[in-house]
């Protein structure tokens, strides 16, 4: 059971804020709480930034995100850190139970959250990296041409695919595939470590 | 095993979700038995991931942990549903009595409480209908509004396109203005022949054929298209094309409709 004092309290709790997530994981597994209560300090800002984003439902948002949150508390044995990162793992369920939901799709509640391997080029498990790394993508993002930062942010954030954007646009879908291949070759170079 | 994927963008591009088709069919099967682009692939999620960095920053209210942690302790303690269990005095006939008040009480609330649920779940799907009906309300809008411009000017040039032979029947229309870059095409063009697919290209005055993009005509109806160009391109010719499915960077394909701008 979670102390009275260190439950729906914020990062200023008392809960280990130092611990890896690794370590936190694999306290997780062993059915502790408060390494739960530290994971979701750390990372439920990410998470629910994603939801609204995409979702732009705040309601709906909150519903996903302890919904990801206890998957992870119950499927945390499956983690394998030589296939990945907790944070790159939590955003991309974010993203694709968030775009299910926008698009009507089966959501899938089940397995898929440690299913495929997901390798994030740099470690954000402290609050200072990941503002770090928001004012770097939001830089990079910024400086790509108008119609590519379109085009990648409908793909990422509206989950469309080549023919959707165009569609959408009403671009030529030649146009839109240059675009968003322009747009990914400078996100590999500008985000590496 | 298939072939690697013959360009390194195709991995953020998997990863980015946008690829459809025989692209996106290939790749998958070739992950699938292939560890080194296995490898790269994850790198890619990773990258792709990063985009998660861009959301506006937004904290959940503080309701969401208390939740989850009681969801938690349910589940520890094997329990589903997270109700605190009331503490009554059990004395004899007090206790039945309250009981007996209590329990129909306590049915019709937690009744109420699943009808109210009920309610709300419909309230929250329609909201979610109505909202991607708006969204759709809003590409026809822009799509008309874009027609409209394209109708109304004045050096809008109205282009038939004459069938070869093997469109033979089909009827198609450009309309295009140089100046806004803007360009409607309508057909009644039935389908492209297996693994091919119809390409709409603007033949400028000067210089090599844009590809405008591709046609998929539906059965009975034929294609629409709204296009936008690089404005100033003056136009000698409009064409489609039967290219290699997914269309080509130029044009490689017979011809089946043709129509000179002047």
């Amino acid at each position: 059971m979670i102390p009275a004092s260190s439950s729906a309290s914020g990062p200023s709790s008392g809960i280990d804020q130092h611990s890896s997530d690794w370590t936190l994981i694999e306290r997780i597994v062993a059915r502790d709480e408060t390494a739960l209560a530290s994971l979701y300090d750390r990372y439920s800002g990410l998470v629910c930034a994603v939801l609204n984003r995409i979702l732009r439902d705040s309601a709906a948002a909150e519903e996903i995100l302890q919904d990801i949150f206890f998957q992870v508390w119950r499927t945390a044995a499956q983690f394998d850190p030589a296939r990945g990162s907790i944070p790159g793992w939590l955003a991309v369920a974010a993203r694709n139970r968030a775009i299910s939901r926008l698009r009507r799709r089966n959501p899938g509640q089940g397995e898929e959250l440690f299913e495929n391997a997901i390798v994030l080029p740099f470690n954000v498990e402290t609050e200072a990296a990941q503002k770090q790394m928001m004012g770097k993508v939001k830089g990079v993002l910024g400086n790509l041409p108008k119609e590519q930062r379109e085009a990648i942010e409908l793909a990422y954030f509206e989950g469309l695919t080549h023919s959707e954007i165009a569609t959408r646009t009403g671009d030529p879908l030649g146009t839109v595939k240059t675009r968003l291949r322009s747009a990914v070759e400078t996100l590999k170079k500008k985000l590496q470590p | 095993m298939s072939a690697h994927p013959n360009r390194e963008e195709l991995f953020d591009l998997y990863a980015l979700g946008v690829l459809e088709g025989d692209e996106l069919a290939d790749f998958g099967a070739h992950i699938a038995t292939c560890d080194s682009c296995a490898h790269k692939l994850a790198e890619a999620q990773g990258r792709i991931a990063l985009l998660s960095f861009a959301a506006p920053p937004a904290l959940p209210s503080p309701g969401v942990k208390e939740s989850l942690l009681r969801q938690l302790s349910a589940s520890a303690d094997g329990r589903t549903l997270d109700v605190e269990e009331p503490h009554l005095p059990h004395t004899g006939f007090r206790a039945g009595w309250w009981n007996a008040i209590f329990a129909p009480a306590a049915v019709a609330l937690a009744l109420a409480t699943i009808l109210l649920w009920v309610s709300n779940n419909h309230l929250n799907n329609e909201i979610e209908r109505q909202k991607s009906d708006l969204q759709q309300l809003k590409q026809q809008t822009d799509q008309t509004n874009a027609i409209l411009e394209l109708v109304s000017a004045r050096d809008t040039i109205s282009v038939p396109l004459a069938p070869s032979p093997e469109a033979k029947g089909a009827t198609a229309h450009v309309l295009y203005n140089a100046r806004l870059g803007k360009m409607f095409y309508s057909d009644t063009l039935s389908a492209a022949p297996p693994d091919k697919s119809f390409q709409l290209w603007l033949v400028p005055t000067s210089g090599a054929p844009i590809s405008a993009g591709i046609l998929t005509p539906e059965p009975g109806v034929g294609s629409r298209m709204i296009a936008t160009m690089p404005p100033g391109i003056a136009a000698k010719a409009f064409a489609v094309t039967i290219e290699p499915a997914g269309g080509s960077p130029q044009p490689t394909g017979s011809k089946v409709l043709v129509g000179p701008a002047s």
